[in-house]
C-alpha cells in the first residue's frame, strides 16, 4: 500500500511541476497527461509484483537467432 | 519545425561528449567479454575493435554532412518520406527506451554488488534518474559545459589508475600472442565496436545544435575523440590481461573494477577502487544523459511536441520501472549481451544509417541544390 501511495505522492509532484508550463499548448498537455496516466499504470503494476513484458524479450525473439548463427560463423 | 532545444555546442565540446560518450559503460563491462573469445589477445580485438569504429564514425559523419540540419527523425522523414520515416524513427526511440533502460540497469546493478548491497535498487536507479532528468531538462548547453567540467577529472582519475597499476604488471600473462586466430579478433572487434561505438548513431539528435566555424575540424574531432576513448578502453583492456591474466578477467563481471583492487603502493595506498568508480559514474552519467536526451527529443519530434521538457517525467518514471524488468538477472544479461546485442545494435547502427546514406546518395543532386535555400 505505501508503495503506491508513494508512487501517487511522487505522480502529483510530477504534475504539480509540469502542468503550470503546458497550459497554453493543449497538445502537449494532452501527451503528458497519456504519457503520465501510462507510467503511473506501469509502476503500480510492477509494484504490485505483476510480470510486465520485458521489451528485451522482444528484441530476442528478432535477433537470437541471427546472433547465434553469426557467433558459430566466427568460431 | 517544433521549437525543441535552442541550445548550441562547439565542436570542442562536441570532442568531449563523443570521448566520455565512447568510454562510456564500456570500460567496466567490455574487457571481460573480450577475453571471453579473444582470450590474452583481448586487448588486439580491442584495436581491431578501434579500426571498426573510425569506419562506423566515418559513415555518420559522411550522413551528417549530407544533412547537417537534421536529427535523425528529421534525416529518416526527409529520405523515407512521411509514413516509413515515421516507422523507422519510432523503432529508434523503442532502441533507446530499451537501452536507456538497460544502461540504468547497469548502474544499479554495480551500485548493488558493491557499494549499496542492502538498499533498494529501485532507488539507486530513481537517484541515477534523478540528476539524469535534471541534466536533460536545463538542455544541451548545460550538459555539454558539465561534461567539459568533467573532463579533467576523468583524465586525472585514468592517470593515476594507470600509472598506480604499471608496477604489478606481469608480461607472461600477455603470452603467446595472437593465439586466439583472426576470426576470433574478428568476432571480439565487432561486440567492441557495437559497444562503444555504434551506440553514437543516437547522438544525432544533437548534431544539427553543433555550431562551430570550423564544421570541417568538428567533424574531424569526432575522429580523434572517438579513436581517444576507444584507446582507454583499450588501455584499461590490456591492463586486465597483464594483471589479473585472461582467466580472471574473462570470470569476473566487472574485470576493470577487480583490476584496480589490485593497486597498493609500498602497502600503504591501497583500496581505491572507488576512484574507478568515480570514473565509470562520470562516463555512464553521460551516456545515459545523451540515450535518454535523444529519446525524449526524438520522441516529441514524431510527435510534433512544443517542448521535449514535456515528456522527461513520465519517461523517466517509465524508464525506472523498466531498468527493474530489462534484466532479470546477470545470466540472462551476459547471454543478451554476447548473443542478441551485436546483430540488434548494427541493425540501427550501421545497416539503416547506410541505407539512409544510400537512398540520400541517389536522391542526392536534388536536395543538395534545395538544400542552402531552405537553411538560409
Amino acid at each position: 500500500m505505501w508503495t503506491i501511495a508513494g508512487i501517487l505522492v511522487i505522480a502529483a509532484f510530477c504534475f504539480l511541476i509540469e502542468i503550470p508550463s503546458l497550459k497554453k499548448f493543449k497538445k502537449d498537455l494532452w501527451t503528458f497527461c497519456m504519457m503520465m496516466l501510462v507510467a503511473i499504470s506501469l509502476s503500480i503494476v510492477s509494484a504490485r509484483h505483476v510480470p510486465i513484458s520485458n521489451p528485451l524479450d522482444w528484441a530476442a525473439a528478432v535477433f537470437e537467432p541471427i546472433g547465434e548463427s553469426m557467433k558459430k560463423a566466427f568460431e | 519545425m517544433a521549437l525543441l532545444d535552442n541550445g548550441k555546442i562547439n565542436g570542442r565540446q562536441l570532442m568531449v561528449l563523443v570521448f566520455l560518450f565512447s568510454v562510456g559503460t564500456t570500460v567496466l563491462v567490455i574487457p571481460s567479454g573480450l577475453a571471453g573469445i579473444a582470450k590474452q589477445d583481448a586487448w588486439i580485438a580491442g584495436l581491431v575493435g578501434i579500426l571498426l569504429g573510425i569506419l562506423i564514425v566515418g559513415l555518420y559523419v559522411l550522413l551528417w554532412r549530407m544533412h547537417p540540419e537534421k536529427t535523425f527523425v528529421g534525416i529518416c522523414e526527409a529520405v523515407l518520406g512521411k509514413w516509413a520515416g515515421t516507422v523507422v524513427s519510432l523503432i529508434y526511440c523503442l532502441y533507446l527506451f530499451m537501452l536507456t533502460a538497460a544502461v540504468l540497469f547497469y548502474v544499479s546493478n554495480f551500485f548493488q554488488i558493491h557499494f549499496l548491497p542492502r538498499t533498494p535498487v529501485v532507488f539507486t536507479c530513481a537517484l541515477f534518474a534523478i540528476i539524469v532528468v535534471m541534466g536533460v531538462r536545463m538542455g544541451l548547453e548545460s550538459i555539454a559545459r558539465t561534461s567539459e567540467l568533467m573532463l579533467p577529472w576523468f583524465l586525472i582519475l585514468f592517470f593515476v589508475l594507470v600509472t598506480t597499476l604499471t608496477p604489478q604488471i606481469n608480461a607472461d600473462n600477455m603470452l603467446p600472442v595472437y593465439e586466439a586466430g583472426t576470426k576470433s579478433v574478428i568476432w571480439a572487434g565487432i561486440i567492441f565496436a557495437g559497444t562503444a561505438y555504434m551506440p553514437m548513431v543516437f547522438l544525432f539528435a544533437l548534431l544539427p545544435k553543433v555550431q562551430d566555424r570550423q564544421m570541417k575540424l568538428a567533424r574531424l574531432g569526432v575522429f580523434l575523440a572517438a579513436a581517444a576513448g576507444g584507446l582507454c578502453v583499450v588501455l584499461v583492456t590490456l591492463l586486465c590481461v597483464l594483471i589479473l591474466g585472461p582467466d580472471y578477467t574473462m570470470r569476473s563481471i566487472f574485470p576493470s573494477y577487480a583490476l584496480v583492487k589490485k593497486i597498493s603502493i609500498g602497502n600503504f595506498i591501497q583500496r581505491i577502487e572507488a576512484i574507478l568508480a568515480a570514473l565509470w559514474f562520470i562516463t555512464t552519467y553521460m551516456k545515459t544523459t545523451f540515450y535518454f536526451y535523444s529519446w525524449v527529443t526524438s520522441l516529441s519530434e514524431i510527435l510534433r511536441l512544443n517542448n521535449y521538457r514535456t515528456l522527461t517525467l513520465p519517461c523517466a518514471i517509465i524508464m525506472i520501472v523498466f531498468s527493474q524488468i530489462v534484466y532479470p538477472n546477470v545470466i540472462y544479461m551476459q547471454h543478451w549481451d554476447e548473443t542478441v546485442f551485436p546483430p540488434y545494435i548494427i541493425t540501427i547502427g550501421v545497416v539503416i544509417p547506410v541505407v539512409l546514406w544510400i537512398i540520400g546518395l541517389m536522391r542526392g543532386t536534388t536536395d543538395v541544390s534545395r538544400q542552402p535555400k531552405i537553411t538560409d
